[in-house]
């Protein structure tokens, strides 16, 4: 974006990274006001793909990866997708690289977990 | 738009290579533009010039591609005469006109077929030994095809040649002190809005190879900040690899842009929505510490 160049780049991305995982560890989201609320649910009342994602990151850095799932079942997977991206290989990264899928698995995402479905009730960010 | 693109011209004979030089068709269509690439280009109708009609069509050759499969040395007419003999063979002809007016050849071998020994090949194209040849395998077509792809870039590099359209004067830059495209004027309509981007688009499509999709930036935007531009990015992102597999270079080219602006329209929503939260928790905050007195 800016033109500096890519060193500096990747290593102010590790220290904003460090920085907001150590941010995320510290204060619970959901119970801290430090965390603002998701627009869209604000706005709708409906879940967006990403409501759950900052309780589910801070439960992944305590170690808690049930509590992972129950907060949001697509952080897991698009994890392990931005760590392939980053970690440079690219044959792992041909395999995951599939734009549709993705797309599919978040509309999919979306309209499932506001369905008031017992069976789907796991996918809601508030259960 | 092909004048100003490098040409590629693919020469073969049907009873020999006909599958071969079909399946390299379509796995260069990845790399170049399908205007830029020409399989049975020479149309001779009956009565014409040959040596005329082919010397026209190899004008507008930039490169010359010899496929080679285990029969194309002997292969042999009606008659049982080696057709390499026949100097009205059109196999023959084309390569040897290449050769006179230096047009580049690549000698395209597949599947472990040699290179013929000098004394082997007619007179006229004697000329394809001093030629770097590359060697295409069945079950390793696309790798080997993308190493011929790079020979072929290198080729029009050094003739000068850029693979894609000019979009602003970077490339005439980056050309250094070799001409730059040829044809008319280049064309204005910048395609990135900053340097560093049109930089790493530049230098993806000078390398031939497929931009990034930003894919991961999509998903990011579309799942921590904004959810309705991220879905925009993300649907780019997919445009991409279709596009780009479909010959449309530049069109993927723009796609992989407009993920990646859409992303960051999203983060910068995202930002803005903070701060401005930040700034209600701030008036709020001072509100409290107002109230209990």
């Amino acid at each position: 974006m800016v033109a500096v160049s890519t060193g500096l780049r990747k290593s102010l991305l590790c220290v904003v990274a460090a920085g907001v995982a150590w941010v995320l560890y510290t204060w619970q989201p959901g119970v801290s006001i430090l965390y603002p609320p998701c627009v869209f649910k604000k706005l709708t009342g409906f879940d967006c793909p990403g409501c759950g994602s900052l309780r589910g990151l801070h439960a992944l850095l305590h170690g808690r990866l049930y509590d992972v799932l129950q907060y949001n079942a697509m952080l897991l997977p698009a994890l392990v997708m931005i760590a392939i991206y980053f970690s440079g290989n690219s044959r792992w990264w041909q395999l995951v690289n599939k734009p549709k899928w993705v797309l599919a698995a978040v509309l999919a995402f979306l309209v499932l977990r506001n369905l008031p479905l017992p069976g789907l009730m796991w996918l809601h960010s508030d259960h | 738009m092909s004048q100003d693109l490098g040409t590629i011209f693919i020469n073969y004979r049907k009873s020999d290579a006909n599958l071969q030089a079909g399946y390299l068709y379509s796995e260069l269509k990845k790399y170049f533009h399908k205007d830029q690439l020409f399989k049975d280009f020479n149309t001779i109708l009956p009565g014409t010039d040959f040596e005329k009609s082919i010397n026209e069509a190899l004008m507008k050759c930039d490169v010359l591609l010899v496929c080679m499969g285990k029969s194309w040395l002997n292969a042999t007419n009606e008659k049982g005469e080696r057709r390499l003999d026949d100097p009205n063979d059109f196999v023959r002809l084309e390569i040897a006109t290449a050769l006179q007016r230096d047009i580049p050849t690549v000698p395209v071998l597949f599947d472990d077929t040699s290179f013929p020994a000098p004394h082997e090949l007619p007179v006229d194209l004697r000329g394809l030994n001093r030629r770097q040849y590359v060697e295409i395998e069945t079950n390793r077509f696309e790798e080997d095809t993308k190493k011929l792809a790079d020979a072929i870039l290198t080729i029009f590099r050094q003739k000068g040649i850029h693979t894609a359209q000019p979009h602003d004067v970077l490339t005439a830059q980056q050309a250094g002190g070799q001409a730059g495209t040829r044809g008319p004027q280049q064309r204005s309509t910048p395609v990135a809005g900053n340097t560093q981007q049109a930089r790493d688009l530049l230098g993806s499509v000078a390398a031939g190879t497929k931009p990034a999709n930003n894919l991961v930036w999509a998903i990011l935007a579309t799942v921590l900040c904004c959810l309705p531009m991220g879905i925009v990015s993300i649907i780019y992102a997919t445009k991409v690899d279709t596009l780009w597999n479909n010959g449309q270079h530049d069109e993927a080219i723009q796609a992989a842009n407009k993920a990646k602006q859409w992303a960051i329209y999203s983060a910068a929503v995202g930002i803005i929505i903070a701060i401005i939260y930040g700034v209600y928790i701030a008036m709020m905050g001072n509100e409290l510490m107002n109230s209990s007195y």
